[in-house]
């Protein structure tokens, strides 16, 4: 029963991927494309391979940067969040800067943050944060807009102080959203740390790219979004598993 | 016990409730009925002190009462909270007072028999009926041992045999733990089956046009075909139609 469901989950999406890998070795075998162009899966493999030493040391960097940049967005989208509650004007006053943060392109911040903080992690950090915290914010701000407001009332009518609605409502109530705003927020955050390393920096799988593009060392570039693909998927399952831990008791 | 003088409410310009004044004895079971819009469940607001009216007051034995003090309150939803299970669901009122883990699961303990929960303690509540529910949400506000009960409605979403069945129960429950109750309905049987009294309000706007005292004696055999009930059903009909 158990391998039962485990085929049923996971054939579908590995048989996929196969099926597109398989395809482009076979492309690329058939109309004899050169590696500098586009290499075959196997070039690929045989890079991680080879280069597993900078590709290892590099990952961890660009991991390092993502999770100091999703914490401090966790951290900021609670304060907000938090602030809301206790504060109904608030939300009035910080949700045109919520939009006007999105509103920028951070693409186009980049140097200006890379000139003002250095090529430093502080400014790798700063355009992960400026990446992730929209969707943990909003996410955030609307489960504590959608909190039934009969439920609101029957802690009331029990006497209930704000803490204590807070405690025992609120933050139960906006957990399942919480954890959905950092799902996408682990994907979204290695875009944000290529971006910062691309820009202006002298480690990271951003820079690794950069410097091998123009190299035309094409499978290295493949084989580090190789790494930045397989960090994605580590921290969204991190926050699943996280998830599938926290909801256990909750309907679904 | 409880004493609502001069209730007026308006919701902006619109007049919600005009003069609502009603005197309710301790142990009293009254039941509120009339027509949608009329401001029934805005009248429990309001004795439950969730809405401030715009002038009267509420006295329990001839005090303002803090939220939660003397009067628990039961709304149409169950409202349980999906992430606990029953017997975390119903100590909540307690657990808000500050009361100690031991104790609530004492009390718990000692109450879900009469509610019939015994069996389903560690039950979420996706997991219960329709009429389960309810018992949970009924115990919730029982357990806090408040003297006054305001009941919106809770039986309004459950078929026609769970209500049955639940108003027998009902009717045991709340003569063992001697509440005084106000119901609203728009169910004129449940009205006169429950009460010891019938208060019938009209709309536009909401005040009080009649009350009906009902004779419990001969209410109790539950006899809906009895002559007395229908008499009584056809006047409250009638006074609902003006």
């Amino acid at each position: 029963m158990q391998k039962e469901i485990i085929i049923k989950n996971y054939l579908p999406p590995f048989a996929s991927v196969l099926l597109i890998i398989l395809l482009w070795q076979i492309s690329v075998m058939l109309l004899d494309i050169e590696s500098w162009f586009l290499p075959s899966p196997v070039n690929i493999i045989a890079e991680l391979i080879n280069s597993y030493k900078i590709l290892f040391e590099h990952s961890l960097i660009t991991l390092f940067e993502i999770i100091i940049g999703l914490v401090i967005s966790i951290l900021i989208s609670l304060v907000i969040s938090s602030l809301i509650f206790w504060f109904k004007s608030f939300e009035k006053t910080i949700y045109p800067l919520l939009i006007t943060s999105q509103i920028i392109p951070v693409f186009t911040l980049a140097p200006i943050l890379i000139v003002w903080f250095g090529t430093g992690l502080f400014s790798k950090v700063i355009i992960i944060v400026l990446f992730t915290f929209f969707p943990l914010v909003i996410n955030l701000v609307t489960a504590i807009k959608n909190v039934d407001i009969d439920m609101i009332r029957m802690f009331n009518s029990h006497g209930s102080t704000k803490l204590q609605m807070y405690k025992k409502l609120y933050i139960p109530s906006i957990l399942p959203n919480f954890l959905s705003g950092c799902k996408i927020a682990c994907v979204i955050s290695v875009i944000g740390a290529v971006i910062g390393e691309w820009i202006g920096s002298s480690s990271g799988l951003g820079w690794v790219m950069k410097i091998s593009g123009p190299q035309f060392q094409t499978s290295r570039v493949f084989a580090s979004i190789v790494c930045l693909s397989i960090i994605a998927i580590l921290l969204f399952f991190i926050v699943v598993s996280i998830e599938k831990k926290l909801l256990r008791r909750y309907p679904l | 016990m409880i004493k609502i003088k001069n209730i007026n409410f308006n919701f902006y310009h619109e007049k919600i409730l005009s003069e609502i004044n009603l005197n309710i004895s301790s142990g009293e079971f009254v039941s509120v009925i009339g027509p949608s819009g009329c401001g029934k469940s805005t009248l429990l607001n309001i004795i439950a002190g969730i809405t401030k009216p715009k002038t009267g007051e509420i006295l329990v034995e001839g005090k303002m009462v803090n939220l939660g003090d003397k009067i628990s309150y039961m709304q149409q939803k169950d409202l349980l909270l999906p992430w606990r299970n029953v017997s975390r669901n119903a100590g909540l009122g307690l657990e808000i007072k500050g009361f100690s883990e031991s104790y609530i699961q004492d009390k718990i303990s000692l109450y879900s028999k009469d509610f019939g929960l015994e069996k389903y303690l560690d039950y979420m509540p996706h997991e219960l009926s329709g009429g389960l529910r309810q018992r949970v949400a009924f115990l919730r506000s029982v357990i806090v041992d408040n003297p006054i009960m305001l009941l919106d409605e809770p039986l309004g979403s459950l078929d026609a045999i769970t209500k049955s069945t639940l108003h027998e129960w009902l009717m045991k429950v709340f003569s063992k733990f001697s509440k005084t109750i106000i119901l609203v309905t728009h169910d004129i049987d449940e009205a006169i089956l429950l009460a010891n009294r019938v208060v019938v309000m009209a709309t536009n706007p909401g005040r009080i046009i009649k009350e009906y005292l009902i004779d419990r004696q001969i209410v109790d055999n539950r006899d809906v075909t009895s002559n007395y009930f229908i008499q009584l059903k056809k006047d409250i009909i009638k006074d609902l139609s003006i």
